[in-house]
């Protein structure tokens, strides 16, 4: 839907974007980066709001930057607070809403449905300027979703929020991509990231370090063996068993004697081969127990 | 608590063509001030001049006065080109146009407002509409309807032949010396992100401009000194499109050069400002 093709931005000499090409595909993405990594500046090239150095952006096909046509299937949350602040929540959304061309009580509509969406029921009669900060970020998304948007980029939607709104938040956004949508999402907080999407966008100074499946991701690390916990009544048999496999590349016994430790080169392989071991064979196995297959431990070998 | 049913199902109903998206904008711009009953008194005093100047045709037609003149282009030059008309275009453009696109980079709005499906150009001619929204109130309209008064109640149609020049000659004064003003406030207000600012600046230009370009005028005697003021220009421009040359020494060349080159040179910085949106680093 959304295709950024060798996009590079330069903010004088410092440079923002490093050639970034990518294809947003339907569901949820989520975006990683440490401060400063170029996550602002994608998703605002992505907005159209600022034109890449180099390179090209298109959405559905389309041009995106300064293009009504293209913009109009987009919604986008920034990530700094952007508001009248003398208006509601809920007239700020209809607002919004009725640039989108919607007729005054269809925008009233839609923007009253959406700010229920992100659980903005009272509270949306607020004025902005007495809301807390996690009533703005829901603000910020009811307006990025009020238009009902193919594509939909959230620039720190969590930020601010209590944890009760962050579950709801989170549930939401993941209706959103299993409805189709495509949702680009940066966050710092990778528990979070976890929570929504399973497939992610790593940048790091300007440049994509990884895309994909946070589990191929992982595996695509070479220089990392995958690490997994197996605690099991006979540690001893079970790692001269499986030291003995090309994909183990170490065996270390914990203290007790009753758990060891792996690294293995290949998982998808490791785990097959486990399988049809212990289908063949009951060696007492309790928990298995991949240690840093998860994303902060991707986020972790790829970026530090 | 729940998290509620999306509604994903795409919207069937009619929603406003691209090319109109600028109206919401342009209303929500307009609304304060509307809603505003001390600006509404200032445009009232704005419109007061004529209001008088139409009853005045009235009681002459009716006999009820004599002595009044017949509005013709001297009379609408004269209302285009006073001192109180001058004060009310400074106002308004300080009041309204101060903040046009300095309160939303001050928000940060715009961005929100550019993300969404609405062109630069449609967000300035939303911005700009406003303003000169305004100012036609007591610009153009009035003159027209002046005319159309006059030949309502006199039965004159030979008016409009006569006196066309009033109509080509307001619609000249409003689409080059108003519009240029318009443009040049509002690119004056997307230099900033404080309204507060742009209306300082507003301030000196409109006014201690028109006022150093009217001392300059009469002390050295020279009638170039009116290019100091916009609002000065104005007044020259009217009475040249008018044809009641003799209010002021200079040539009709020189309005209208005056204001190609601030058109062009406000139309400029809009360009460089919105085209790349270099207002939104």
């Amino acid at each position: 839907m959304i295709s950024l093709m060798e996009v590079s931005r330069w903010y004088g000499m410092v440079l923002g974007l490093n050639r970034v090409s990518l294809d947003l595909e339907s569901g949820v993405t989520g975006l990683l980066g440490v401060n400063g990594a170029g996550k602002s500046t994608l998703l605002n090239i992505c907005a159209g709001l600022l034109l890449p150095s180099t390179g090209s952006v298109t959405l559905g096909g389309k041009s995106i930057f300064a293009n009504p046509e293209a913009l109009r299937l987009l919604g986008y949350c920034p990530s700094v607070d952007h508001f009248y602040e003398e208006m509601t929540g809920l007239d700020f959304v209809a607002y919004l809403a009725r640039l989108s061309g919607y007729s005054q009580d269809e925008a009233m509509e839609r923007a009253v449905r959406t700010c229920r969406e992100v659980s903005l029921v009272e509270e949306a009669h607020y004025r902005m300027c007495r809301m807390s900060k996690g009533m703005r970020q829901k603000v910020k998304i009811a307006q990025a979703l009020v238009h009902d948007p193919d594509v939909v980029l959230l620039d720190e939607p969590l930020n601010g929020m209590d944890p009760r709104s962050r579950v709801q938040t989170i549930e939401l956004i993941r209706k959103l991509g299993e409805a189709g949508k495509h949702i680009l999402v940066s966050s710092h907080v990778l528990h979070e990231v976890e929570a929504m999407t399973s497939r992610i966008l790593l940048l790091d100074r300007g440049r994509i370090l990884a895309s994909g499946e946070v589990l191929e991701v992982r595996e695509a690390i070479h220089s990392r063996p995958l690490r997994i916990f197996l605690r099991c009544a006979d540690a001893r048999l079970m790692g001269a068993e499986l030291s003995a496999w090309p994909c183990v590349l170490s065996v270390s016994f914990s203290p007790d004697g009753r758990g060891i430790t792996l690294e293995v080169s290949e998982a998808g392989r490791f785990y097959r081969d486990l399988t049809a071991l212990l289908s063949k064979r009951d060696l007492g196995i309790e928990i298995i127990n991949p240690l840093d297959d998860n994303l902060a431990a991707v986020f972790e070998y790829l970026v530090k | 608590m729940p998290v509620y049913h999306q509604g994903y199902e795409t919207y069937q109903g009619e929603r406003l063509p691209l090319w109109w998206r600028w109206v919401p904008l342009w209303r929500e711009e307009i609304a304060p001030f509307l809603n505003s009953r001390l600006f509404l008194f200032f445009m009232a005093l704005a419109i007061l001049p004529w209001a008088l100047v139409a009853i005045s045709q009235v009681l002459l037609h009716f006999k009820v006065m004599a002595n009044v003149p017949v509005f013709d282009e001297k009379v609408a030059a004269f209302l285009l080109a006073n001192p109180w008309q001058d004060f009310m275009m400074a106002f308004l453009s300080i009041w309204v146009g101060s903040g046009l696109v300095a309160r939303d980079r001050r928000d940060k709005t715009i961005e929100v407002f550019l993300g969404r499906a609405l062109s630069p150009v449609q967000y300035l001619w939303a911005k700009a509409f406003s303003l000169a929204g305004f100012f036609l109130l007591f610009t153009l309209l009035p003159v027209w309807l002046m005319v159309l008064l006059h030949v309502g109640i006199t039965g004159d149609f030979f008016y409009f032949i006569q006196h066309f020049r009033i109509l080509w000659g307001s619609l000249l004064y409003t689409v080059v010396g108003v519009g240029g003003l318009v443009l040049f406030v509002l690119a004056l207000s997307s230099l900033s992100s404080s309204p507060r600012l742009t209306g300082l600046l507003l301030i000196g230009i409109l006014f201690f401009g028109t006022t150093a370009g009217t001392l300059f005028g009469a002390l050295g005697n020279n009638p170039w000194a009116s290019m100091f003021g916009i609002l000065l220009e104005l007044s020259v421009l009217a009475s040249h499109c008018l044809g009641a040359d003799e209010m002021f020494k200079v040539s009709f060349s020189h309005s209208m050069i005056y204001f190609a080159v601030l058109t062009a040179a406000s139309l400029g910085l809009l360009w460089w400002n919105f085209s790349r949106k270099r207002l939104l680093r």
